[in-house]
């Protein structure tokens, strides 16, 4: 697969997509779980951890200019390392692609196609995702620039329109299921901020590689905000206690509100976009996926890979069985695998890189000395 | 008995003659042989070989054609009769005549094609000179022309020019702006071909090639579909040298450069690839020459036509050149950077490079004030929406997704659907296809009765299958602002492409709803997010995002400060950073 060197904003729009899909579907129900009606302050505290993470990776990734993760496993630990930390990635792109079209697929089929089965609605998903792949990495990443532009409006609009019923006391009490759910446990949901993940490939794919700084900060930051808007108005329209429902809160609460009285059910409009913003998601995972498969293997053109990933991503798809699989699934193996591969494996990678680079420079240091 | 028998037969019975004549147009050599032996040779064998002869014939024939003209007249005159099927081509005119140069006569003789050539000129400018007996002919002085003369020594040196008689007749017999001379039987035709009179004359293997280009054409008029209100009224003719000319009338600058092409190996088909020096950006304008100019086909007849042979996708429904029929919109876009090309025999001139933002602009924009130009162009990105959607979205919501609908008006929808018969997807393809048919019978119809038919179409038949009950009222309703909204588009190419692709997003609307229409939208996206003019993305300037371009909103004239950033053009700048001068007093130029 040809690397497509991206600019800032398609940087920012690749990263970002992956926050807001989990956002619009599952992300916002695991923060109530965790703490309540103090889930915004929650947002709020995981926004700070990842900012501060941000700043240590940005800081990591100063000496390895134009590398991405397997670069630098590979200066770490060669081949064998660069190949674990792949196929780990490909695994997780494959977990988190396959469980968000479950998700939204199950959705769609509950809300709309309860007389067509799951798998068929899956299989649309994925048929699109396999096209695009097959036009090409470059096409994927301009239309997720459109698609992002729109969703990210999609989501502004539904902030204002749900104002109008905002409830000030469903924030308390203020501390929600206490302190310790807050900043301890809910630590955990630093996974929200899975767009991590991108930034780590996303280093050589850029045409100015002194931009990743900049793209780093912007993406976390929109990134953040919309987590802690999309929290909060959840909060403020109606109680945190949204899981008796087995849909996506933000559907939920779109299907609240009214635009004046002639829109007064506009889910389906919302719908819409987050249809375009899933196809794109998965197009996005299978690239990525493809790219790493590449990079590891060596192959000259991986896009044939896309067939065997779509597949990958298909049965994978369908593997839950019931709901309870598939909430385990979702809130317990993405999210500790998230958390494991993305906030300590790779960071950990990064700092025996760090290591390694600044032993290899004092021995050059050394010798010359020992030369003079 | 038998008689009676066979009688009886052949009365009732009809037996086919198997005589009947049958015609099939030959395809090899053997077949034509085969038609030649069974319908005996024909009077005009030499010339449908011409036609019908493998390309091998051909080219082995062209190879053994003499290429140069030779000294003998009678011999050329032979050979250009042949050329020329003189015996059935019945505008081929030759006229041979007596000329008189320096007192002494030669036979000669002029060619040309009646009807694109000027005959008063060939009267008074051609024949005249060159036959009357004046003076200028019939002096006969020397016979060689000292050029310059030095003594030295008491021995004079004299340079002399000996008599030439192509010079003489060239520099004085031909009182003509444009004659060239010729020695090559292809170049001999090629002028005879594009309107000019050719001069054989004897003893010399030289030709005069001299225009007297004199075409019926049309005038200068209106463009017909590109009108505005502000702006010139010129529109572009079929003929090449006009439309140069007007595009020169709009940008006096020595600077814009028109270079002549042909195209087609049969047609030689002017062309004009025209472009700034200076601003265009190099690559673009060969990438261009090397499109135009590496066709393989035998004829070439409109605009149309070159730009399905030179765009990067012709899979892709989509324009990828802006074809116009305006000079001052192809001068806007010269000024840009950009490169036009122009067919002769077609009043469209192309564009290259062509983006999307191109086809929702219209000329008019940079005539009105930045908001206006602005309200114009939402409404026209909202006509484009419309047009590709509207149809599949409402199939799509009183399919799937009925919630979206307010009560009152689904009562409504529900009841108006209530005695049509038919579902809802051949309603609108029946009201689609109806609609298409009224604007395609608008448009083929004659002038005087093309706007009844359009009338009688949308008021009359409309109205009829709502009586019937074989449509519903809201579905006019949709289809008519459908139908204006793809009049509302500026490109035809473009409006086009809206209607083919409005007909997939009714059936995905129908089949899936909004998922459905999300593919369609996706894979749409996908294309055109791929898909390049001449190197430009077809999105820009949003994807990729580029700075330095107009994108959907115009800014005001005087912010409008550089060029295209994607045309890479040499000259960034268009205009100064203040741009109205004369706000700041201490710089304004009093012009003394």
């Amino acid at each position: 697969m040809d690397l497509y060197k991206v600019g800032k904003i398609e940087a920012i729009a690749l990263v970002v997509i992956v926050m807001l899909n989990h956002l619009v579907l599952n992300l916002p129900k695991i923060f109530f779980n965790t703490a309540g009606c103090a889930a915004w302050i929650n947002a709020i505290f995981v926004f700070a951890i990842a900012l501060i993470f941000l700043f240590i990776i940005l800081k990591l990734f100063k000496n390895f200019n134009g590398m991405d993760i397997l670069d630098v496993s590979y200066f770490v630990g060669g081949n064998t390392l660069k190949n674990i930390i792949g196929f780990l990635f490909i695994a997780f792109f494959m977990l988190i692609a396959s469980a968000l079209l479950r998700d939204f697929s199950r959705s769609l089929n509950i809300i709309y196609f309860r007389n067509i089965p799951i798998y068929l609605v899956i299989i649309v998903f994925l048929l699109v995702a396999l096209l695009a792949n097959r036009i090409g990495s470059n096409v994927i990443i301009k239309t997720t620039t459109i698609i992002t532009t729109i969703v990210l409006i999609n989501l502004g609009v539904t902030f204002f329109l749900t104002a109008p019923q905002f409830e000030f006391n469903n924030i308390f009490p203020i501390l929600g299921k206490g302190a310790k759910e807050i900043f301890l446990s809910g630590s955990t949901n630093i996974f929200a901020f899975s767009g991590f993940c991108v930034l780590y490939f996303i280093m050589p794919m850029l045409k100015s590689s002194k931009e990743f700084n900049k793209i780093a900060i912007w993406s976390i930051v929109i990134s953040g905000i919309y987590l802690v808007f999309c929290i909060l108005s959840l909060l403020l329209s109606f109680s945190y206690v949204v899981d008796a429902y087995d849909l996506s809160p933000m559907y939920l609460i779109i299907r609240t509100t009214q635009f004046g009285k002639f829109l007064q059910r506009p889910e389906s409009l919302f719908m819409f976009f987050w249809i375009l913003s899933l196809m794109s998601y998965v197009s996005i995972c299978i690239m990525f996926s493809c790219n790493i498969f590449q990079k590891i293997t060596n192959t000259r053109k991986s896009q044939v890979m896309a067939y065997f990933f779509t597949s990958l991503l298909y049965f994978g798809a369908l593997i839950p069985r019931n709901i309870s699989q598939f909430k385990f699934i979702e809130d317990v193996i993405y999210k500790y695998f998230s958390i494991i591969l993305i906030f300590f494996i790779s960071m950990g990678i990064l700092i025996l890189a760090n290591l390694k680079y600044h032993r290899k420079n004092m021995k050059l240091e050394g010798r010359k000395l020992n030369e003079k | 008995m038998e008689a009676l028998k066979n009688f009886f037969k052949n009365f009732f019975n009809y037996e086919n003659d198997d005589k009947l004549y049958h015609f099939e147009i030959p395809e090899t050599q053997e077949e034509k042989d085969a038609f030649d032996n069974s319908n005996g040779s024909s009077g005009n064998n030499s010339n449908s070989s011409n036609l019908t002869g493998s390309q091998d014939q051909q080219d082995s024939k062209t190879k053994s054609e003499p290429t140069n003209v030779f000294p003998s007249l009678n011999i050329n005159l032979e050979f250009m009769k042949a050329k020329y099927n003189t015996s059935i081509n019945s505008d081929i005119v030759i006229r041979e005549f007596t000329l008189t140069a320096r007192n002494k006569q030669f036979s000669a003789f002029l060619m040309y094609i009646d009807g694109m050539v000027d005959s008063k000129m060939i009267n008074d400018f051609v024949l005249q000179p060159l036959m009357l007996k004046n003076r200028a002919n019939l002096f006969d002085g020397e016979q060689s022309k000292v050029v310059s003369e030095a003594v030295t020594n008491n021995i004079t040196v004299r340079k002399v020019k000996r008599f030439d008689l192509v010079d003489y007749i060239f520099n004085s017999l031909m009182p003509q702006n444009s004659v060239e001379k010729v020695n090559k039987f292809e170049e001999v035709c090629i002028g005879i071909n594009a309107g000019n009179c050719v001069l054989f004359i004897d003893t010399i293997p030289t030709v005069f090639n001299i225009e007297v280009k004199g075409f019926k054409q049309r005038s200068v008029e209106k463009p017909e579909n590109e009108m505005v209100i502000r702006g010139s009224q010129e529109g572009f003719t079929e003929v090449i040298r006009t439309n140069t000319s007007l595009i020169r009338k709009c940008i006096n600058n020595e600077n814009l450069i028109i270079e002549s092409t042909n195209v087609g190996k049969l047609s030689r088909t002017p062309c004009a690839i025209c472009y700034i020096n200076g601003i265009a950006n190099d690559a673009l304008v060969n990438e261009v020459k090397n499109r135009v100019n590496n066709l393989d086909i035998d004829y070439l007849t409109s605009s149309g036509q070159l730009e399905q042979l030179i765009e990067d996708n012709g899979n892709i429904s989509l324009p990828q050149l802006i074809a116009t029929e305006r000079p001052d919109k192809a001068s806007n876009f010269l000024m840009e950077g950009r490169v036009v090309i122009i067919v002769n025999g077609s009043p469209y001139s192309l564009v290259a490079p062509a983006t999307f933002m191109d086809f929702i602009t219209s000329p008019e924009d940079t005539n009105l004030k930045y908001q206006f130009a602005n309200m114009l162009k939402i409404l026209r990105v909202l006509a484009v929406f419309i047009a590709l959607l509207l149809p599949g979205f409402y199939i799509a919501i009183t399919s799937f997704h009925q919630e979206l609908i307010p009560t009152e008006l689904l009562f409504s929808i529900v009841a108006s659907r209530e005695s049509v018969p038919f579902p809802i997807l051949f309603e609108i393809l029946m009201m689609e296809i109806s609609f298409e048919l009224i604007r395609e019978a608008g448009l083929r119809a004659p002038s005087t009765i093309g706007p009844t038919v359009g009338i009688i179409g949308a008021i009359i038949i409309g109205q009829a299958a709502v009586d019937a009950n074989l449509v519903s009222p809201l579905l006019i309703i949709i289809i008519a602002i459908t139908g204006l909204a793809s009049f509302a588009i500026t490109d035809f190419s473009f409006s086009f492409y809206c209607r083919l692709l409005r007909f997939v997003y009714i059936l995905l609307g129908y089949f899936m709803g909004f998922l459905g229409i999300c593919i369609g939208l996706f894979v749409q996206l996908l294309i055109i997010c791929n898909l390049k003019s001449f190197g430009a993305p077809y999105l820009q300037p949003y994807v990729p995002v580029t700075t330095n371009y107009r994108g959907l909103l115009f800014s005001p004239a005087w912010k409008r400060e550089n060029r295209a950033d994607f045309l890479n053009v040499k000259r960034q700048k268009r205009q100064g950073k203040i741009s109205m001068k004369w706000k700041n007093s201490n710089n304004v130029d009093n012009g003394g």
